[in-house]
């Protein structure tokens, strides 16, 4: 089983002239340090928007400077918002492919449609569209990593004429692919179209224990690759604060995991939101217990080397392929961050790094035993019969 | 007088698996070079579907990686194409935002309309309109760089609701704002609206001091600055090779350089392009048609006391900064690492040094002509807030 870290760059107000620069700054410090220890990847989300929440809102950014400071770790989206409205299909691809080439081919593709009507309305993508312009979005970009030219794609949220797109990505047919996942429909979905299913929901080893048998049981019998390659995976989230003394990680997760999971609420279900006006740190302070996640109490990462030891030793068992550990949120500082993950990358980590190696071939055999299998069964692209394209220049400057 | 590179990322035919990666890599590697020995700038393109002659359709990836690859140089965006279809504003305000922050505040923000029609018909937009989306698309950028919360904007090609847009730029009111172009009339616009005029023509030392003239004269009298703060400053591209052996130099050059103007030709002017088939670079060497194009025909191509020849004569033309086109063609990693070795360490120093005594009269005249706009009327913006 690997590990993550996932990355918001969550910034609560005040903000003086130094604190994003500081936060940015301080995140790849923190991931050229997880790297060093061994984490598997680094996942930065992509949100818009959404001050004090989440100031990831160019992860492709983010994540090409980390390709700098890091060797082995992977540089995964989480995700990329494919509404063609948002990201263009034309640009995704090429943004992927250069990612992947200045990073020696460890780019991890994780796609979704978006979820807050504060960001999509910003787009005009309304919510009713989303899921078709996420599948168009994804559908386009695949095809445009690959096809050499591009053969064209007439469909109702994007229409894109022959070209070839470069570069191409280093990994091929093209980086992995995930989807965004809450519950078990999309996780099911994930499997039926053959991408890795990242699930941004905080579940017990017991609950993941379920959603891993689903989810391989689908792929096996359900799946029509959406992809040119398969990508048999399931990660869950997990907050990780890990200290010596349990009551002191106890007290800075509540505190803190309880803002993001505040300003979760607040964005998505309880808040009318005022742009540039809203005190969402403050408003947090008066009230802390004002919003309960669904979920209700979650089984996490927080306490003593040995209290997460076991906790990852569940997950490990329960058959996730990954554990994307939550950890920089709220005010939290870059020195208890780093500590955390020092000391839980030292004297935790290791065990489950090398238990992985065979996990990791387990993997490998998967993948060739369904790859063939499967990709017989990957639908036919759309082409549209336009005939040859040869592209006359305008003969204007 | 400051020094940059400007890259296109050319990768000719034939490639194999390692082409495209073994070219980021090494040119990577030139950048940090680039930084180590002094470079002022390193400015890098954007282009779409233009095989071999530009794979840069990326660069804000390529600019990040160089943040952290770099101390000191700036990175520019040469350029970002605005108008909202290839790129949506508030994408950009928060790449540029992103990347002013890791590189500590070493951002320009070059922008542009977009030229070739391959490109802008692979988006649906039309050449008549280009100039207008990217009015707004800049309009648009720059106030949700500095607006807490942006405002809004309504206009013919964007109507966009009060977000506000985070993160905000490291450099504040926001990086400096630059415009492509590559005529006298462009440059003239550049100077209206208050943004760096960064030419992508190869014009003589006499010429270029006459655009510098004109540059700075509109600019006095004429700016009403389309952003919240003026970047007087005037760039001109020049192809670039150095090495103590002339006729190598010349080889080198001739070999590799022609296949800037040839790739120009031919996606803006002259041939039928087939995607994924056409071998430019095979045309390019075997059988290439006839090119004839606006350019200018000077070149710092030589050895160094030609190319400092070359730049003594720019010195006092009232430019600001000299751009260096190197990686066309084939060229190899180890001839750009030591001609920009080279020019560094025996042509730049007199330059640097006359650049730190001018760089404070800059200071100045900044200061003077920003005090002078800010009692001018604001420009009326082509479009209105929500």
């Amino acid at each position: 089983m690997k590990v993550g870290a996932f990355y918001e760059h969550q910034v609560p107000r005040p903000w003086d002239r130094e604190t994003e620069h500081k936060l940015f700054k301080e995140a790849l410090d923190e991931i050229e340090l997880c790297d060093r220890l061994g984490f598997g990847y680094i996942w930065a989300t992509e949100h818009h928007f959404l001050e004090e929440y989440a100031h990831s809102s160019a992860p492709e950014v983010f994540l090409a400077a980390c390709s700098q400071r890091t060797k082995q770790i992977r540089l995964a989206h989480g995700i990329v918002q494919m509404a063609p409205l948002i990201n263009h299909p034309a640009r995704v691809a090429e943004r992927i492919a250069t990612l992947d080439l200045v990073s020696d081919g460890r780019v991890e593709f994780g796609t979704g449609e978006g979820a807050t009507n504060c960001e999509l309305n910003g787009f005009h993508v309304t919510q009713e569209q989303k899921r078709e312009a996420w599948l168009e979005g994804l559908t386009v970009v695949t095809r445009m990593m690959v096809e050499e030219p591009f053969l064209g794609f007439e469909g109702k949220y994007v229409t894109a004429p022959v070209r070839n797109i470069v570069p191409k990505p280093y990994q091929r047919p093209h980086p992995p692919l995930w989807l965004a996942c809450s519950r078990r429909e999309s996780i099911l979905l994930a499997a039926r179209l053959g991408m890795g299913a990242l699930t941004f929901s905080f579940v017990s080893p017991e609950e993941a224990q379920q959603w891993v048998h689903d989810y391989y049981t689908t792929l096996e019998n359900e799946c029509q690759p959406i992809g040119y390659a398969i990508n048999p995976q399931i990660a869950i989230m997990c907050p990780l604060l890990c200290d010596r003394n349990e009551a002191h990680a106890r007290e800075i997760a509540t505190k803190h995991h309880g803002y993001f999971m505040y300003g979760l609420g607040w964005y998505a279900f309880f808040a009318d939101h005022e742009p540039g006006k809203s005190r969402i740190w403050e408003s947090y302070e008066k009230n802390p217990e004002a919003f309960v996640m669904p979920e209700g109490k979650i089984r996490d990462c927080v306490g003593t080397p040995a209290q997460i030891r076991e906790r990852l030793r569940d997950f490990e068992a329960s058959g996730v392929d990954q554990v994307v550990f939550l950890s920089q949120a709220g005010k939290i500082t870059h020195e208890t961050l780093s500590s955390s993950f020092e000391l839980f990358g030292t004297e935790v980590l290791p065990e489950f790094i090398e238990r992985d190696a065979k996990r990791m071939r387990e993997k490998a055999a998967l993948i060739e035993r369904l790859t063939d299998r499967l990709m017989k069964r990957k639908p036919k692209p759309s082409i549209p019969d336009w005939g040859p394209t040869i592209i006359h220049p305008a003969g204007h400057h | 007088m400051k020094f940059g590179a400007f890259y296109l990322h050319q990768v000719p035919r034939p490639w194999d698996h390692e082409s495209e990666h073994r070219y980021f890599k090494d040119a990577l590697a030139q950048v940090e070079l680039l930084d180590r020995v002094g470079f002022d700038y390193f400015w890098v393109a954007e282009h779409h579907f233009l095989e071999e002659y530009s794979h840069s359709s990326a660069p804000e990836i390529f600019l990040a990686a160089c943040t952290q690859r770099t101390q000191r140089i700036r990175l520019g965006h040469g350029i970002v194409q605005m108008p909202p279809l290839i790129n949506h504003p508030a994408r950009v305000a928060e790449r540029i935002a992103t990347l002013d922050l890791i590189s500590d505040g070493r951002i320009e923000f070059g922008t542009g309309e977009g030229a070739c029609g391959s490109e802008l018909e692979g988006f649906h937009v039309p050449m008549d309109e280009k100039h207008a989306m990217w009015l707004e698309g800049l309009e648009a950028v720059s106030r949700m760089l500095v607006e807490v919360p942006f405002q809004g904007y309504h206009g013919k090609y964007l109507d966009l609701p009060i977000r506000n847009v985070v993160p905000k730029p490291y450099q504040r009111p926001h990086p400096p704002l630059w415009l492509a172009c590559s005529r006298h009339e462009t440059i003239l616009n550049a100077a209206r609206l208050g943004l760096g005029a960064l030419c992508f023509a190869f014009v003589s030392p006499e010429e270029a001091a006459g655009w510098a003239r004109d540059y700075y004269r509109t600019l006095e009298n004429e700016c009403e600055p389309v952003a919240q703060a003026i970047n007087p400053n005037i760039a001109v591209m020049y192809p670039f090779f150095c090495d103590r052996d002339e006729a190598r130099a010349r080889q080198i050059a001739d070999e590799n350089q022609g296949f800037f103007p040839y790739g120009l030709a031919h996606y803006w002017t002259a041939t039928d392009h087939q995607p994924g088939k056409t071998d430019l670079w095979d045309e390019y060497r075997n059988h290439p048609r006839e090119v004839n194009l606006p350019l200018g025909k000077t070149a710092c191509i030589g050895t160094p006391e030609q190319v400092r020849d070359l730049l003594r004569s720019f010195e006092g033309s009232g430019l600001d900064q000299i751009i260096f086109m190197s990686q066309t063609g084939k060229i190899s990693h180890q001839a750009l690492c030591s001609s920009y070795e080279l020019f560094a360490r025996e042509v730049m120093p007199e330059f640097a040094e006359r650049e730190r005594k001018r760089t404070a009269e800059k200071q100045a005249i900044v200061a003077r002509l920003t005090e002078k706009l800010s009692k001018r009327p604001r420009r009326t913006p082509s479009a209105t807030a929500a």
